[in-house]
């Protein structure tokens, strides 16, 4: 499993188009992924629209996320690309 | 002929056959089931719920080709609810546990969501609910075999309606669908986004006179003017079709311009150029019709993880923008860090004042290794583009001597590497302290081109925090002092025979560019959505007022 805190220097909303940018970058990988707006927060499961508008993350400034599964790494990294873009 | 006054959505004008839409709400039977039949319920609901998936992922392939993948968005948000695992597993699950018929699990699940959505604080967000409710709408109508939810339109129609989805509405054809009249006006800004991406004319608020109107009847609509008409007269017609031809006509001009260099009246020709701090943000240049890359901020690259980005990542990101601008001027600038900006992975101390203290090119300077590894991801792009490199914060010559050094290292070891790099890529100078351009002529000599950041340029120059609210009312950008520190530049820059643009905010404000262009600067950079404004601007001025605007204040005519 990977972890990661990472930080915003914007805030971001997570509303429906950086959602669709999440939610298509993680269909490509295998794993699991996993975004919370706190530790021990509810988790949101980055496949999915209703789990990551269900955040109600409007000004996010930091964000965890987990990767488990065969291409965690990778998954990792490119969930945290999409992330740093918006 | 009948005339109905409403208000404008989106200006236009259309004629066409009345076709009416009503969405009626479809009532939803509750029923109980057995639990042998869950399965079944359960397949019914798969074989809805792709349908939906299918007809959304249709009118998202549309659309994108009608009015941009950006655009398109909201539909593709919607195409991921109506295939999300989750909220398939939610609508089995309830299926199987309250032992109810798949459409009352759909309303009940999707009416949930829409519910959550829709209670929070951010508009942004709660106006999300739409699209749950939209694809619920949707999803209902193809359990039945007839289907009200797509109104097949193929020839020249003006819809009338209550008030209409986003999918619905991303769903007409422009080539037939030429106006839409909507009864409500209040909840319908979806409409009014998508229907504007696509080119169809809006009336607004036209009232529930729109009843009376049966199908196939003729319609005219003046949107601008928010007028409908009924069975138009043939005068009406007449004077509706020449303001379509007109309206055409300024649209191919307009979409022309935005090709052709920017001059102003008497013809000097102007360059406008975006500021980015993302690839994102530079696909929105490249739309907005930029003429290159005036200020790529590379700080995003360097934030939001917990060590610096690699020379890989780097070159990656460099190369990928300037391919999106061949031929054209891209300058990026080196990590401008410090003041306020600071980074996780590095110590960086705190200091009494952070804005005079290791901020630009002093931080970079004293983690030369950072700096390098950024310069050698410079060169290795230089070779995909025009690429030019800007070091800010200098004050004083002796940093940018240092940068330079640095740099003939740099080249020194791609050489050695047998790695590819322009040799001649444009090292310059960020002009944004007083003591850089007091002494600009100097810095010419040196450097390949200047770049003007008025926004640090200004604060230094007055002595004023403009974050401070008990001093901010002193930051004003149209004063002598910046005036006379610009003149500064541009002549320097004039007499070494280098470039000077301005990608402070000042260029992005149209009542400053006057006075930009009587400074003599030619290369303006602002912000991507501020482009066609900024080249609308400058395609009014005539250079003479300009210069004697810019006259006037560097001679302090004007008490500023």
């Amino acid at each position: 499993m990977q972890k990661k805190w990472i930080k915003l220097k914007n805030s971001a909303c997570l509303h429906a188009r950086p959602a669709v940018k999440l939610v298509q970058a993680s269909n490509v990988y295998d794993s699991d992924i996993f975004l919370s707006l706190e530790q021990g927060g509810a988790r949101a499961n980055a496949k999915s629209m209703t789990s990551i508008l269900s955040l109600g993350a409007a000004q996010v400034t930091e964000l965890l996320i987990e990767t488990e599964g065969s291409d965690e790494v990778e998954a990792l990294d490119a969930v945290i690309d999409v992330i740093c873009s918006l | 002929m009948k005339m109905l006054k409403g208000t404008c959505g989106v200006s236009g004008v259309g004629c066409g056959k009345v076709v009416r839409i009503m969405n009626i709400q479809k009532s939803i039977e509750r029923n109980v089931i057995k639990p042998e039949e869950i399965n079944s319920e359960i397949n019914r609901f798969h074989d809805a719920m792709s349908k939906t998936s299918h007809e959304l992922k249709h009118i998202e392939d549309d659309l994108s080709v009608a009015a941009g993948k950006d655009k398109a968005a909201i539909i593709t948000a919607q195409y991921l609810i109506a295939s999300d695992p989750e909220i398939i597993q939610e609508v089995e699950k309830t299926i199987e546990r309250k032992l109810i018929n798949a459409e009352a699990a759909v309303a009940e699940v999707f009416e949930k969501q829409a519910s959550l959505v829709g209670s929070f604080p951010d508009e942004y967000l709660a106006a999300r609910s739409i699209d749950f409710r939209d694809v619920a709408d949707r999803l209902l109508h193809s359990f039945s075999r007839s289907n009200e939810y797509n109104v097949l339109i193929d020839s020249p129609s003006i819809i009338l309606a209550h008030d209409l989805s986003p999918s619905q509405t991303a769903g007409f054809n422009p080539e037939c669908v030429k106006g839409i009249v909507l009864s409500g006006g209040g909840l319908t800004s979806h409409t009014v986004i998508l229907a504007r991406s696509l080119g169809i004319p809006v009336v607004l608020a036209v009232g529930e006179e729109l009843d009376t109107f049966i199908n196939g009847q003729r319609i005219c609509l003046d949107a601008e003017k928010g007028m409908v008409y009924v069975d138009p007269d043939r005068e009406v017609i007449a004077d509706l079709e020449q303001k379509r031809i007109t309206i055409e006509k300024e649209k191919d001009e307009d979409s022309k311009l935005s090709c052709e260099p920017t001059k102003t009246l008497d013809g000097e020709q102007v360059e406008v150029y975006a500021n980015i701090g993302s690839v994102n943000d530079a696909e929105d240049a490249i739309n907005a019709g930029a003429d290159g890359i005036g200020l790529f901020r590379t700080e995003n690259l360097f934030y939001n993880s917990s060590e610096p980005p690699t020379e890989e990542e780097q070159f990656e990101v460099y190369k990928k923008i300037l391919k999106m601008f061949v031929g054209k001027d891209v300058l990026i600038r080196t990590l401008d860090i410090g003041g306020d900006k600071q980074l996780s992975y590095l110590e960086m101390k705190n200091e009494q004042n952070p804005f005079l203290g290791v901020r630009g090119i002093r931080f970079s300077l004293k983690y030369p290794q950072l700096l390098k590894t950024q310069i050698r991801a410079l060169y290795r792009a230089s070779v995909h583009g025009k690429l030019g490199v800007i070091f800010p914060m200098i004050s004083v010559l002796e940093e940018f001597k240092k940068v330079q050094i640095l740099a003939s290292e740099v080249q020194a070891e791609l050489h050695s590497d047998g790695i590819a790099y322009d040799p001649d890529m444009a090292l310059g100078v960020m002009i944004e302290t007083p003591s850089a351009a007091i002494t600009a002529d100097r810095m010419a000599q040196v450097c390949s081109f200047f770049s003007l950041g008025t926004n640090d340029l200004l604060q230094y120059t007055l002595a004023v925090d403009r974050l401070n609210d008990e001093v901010s009312n002193l930051y004003q950008p149209e004063c002598t002092a910046l005036a006379r520190l610009i003149a500064i530049t541009v002549d320097a820059a004039k007499s070494a025979g280098i470039s000077v643009g301005v990608c402070g905010e000042i260029a992005g404000d149209p009542r400053m560019v006057p006075l930009l262009l009587g400074l003599g600067l030619r290369k303006l950079s602002v912000a991507a959505p501020q482009v066609s404004l900024i080249k609308k601007t400058i395609r009014g001025i005539i250079l003479d007022e300009a210069l004697s605007i810019a006259e006037a204040l560097l001679l302090s005519q004007k008490d500023k």
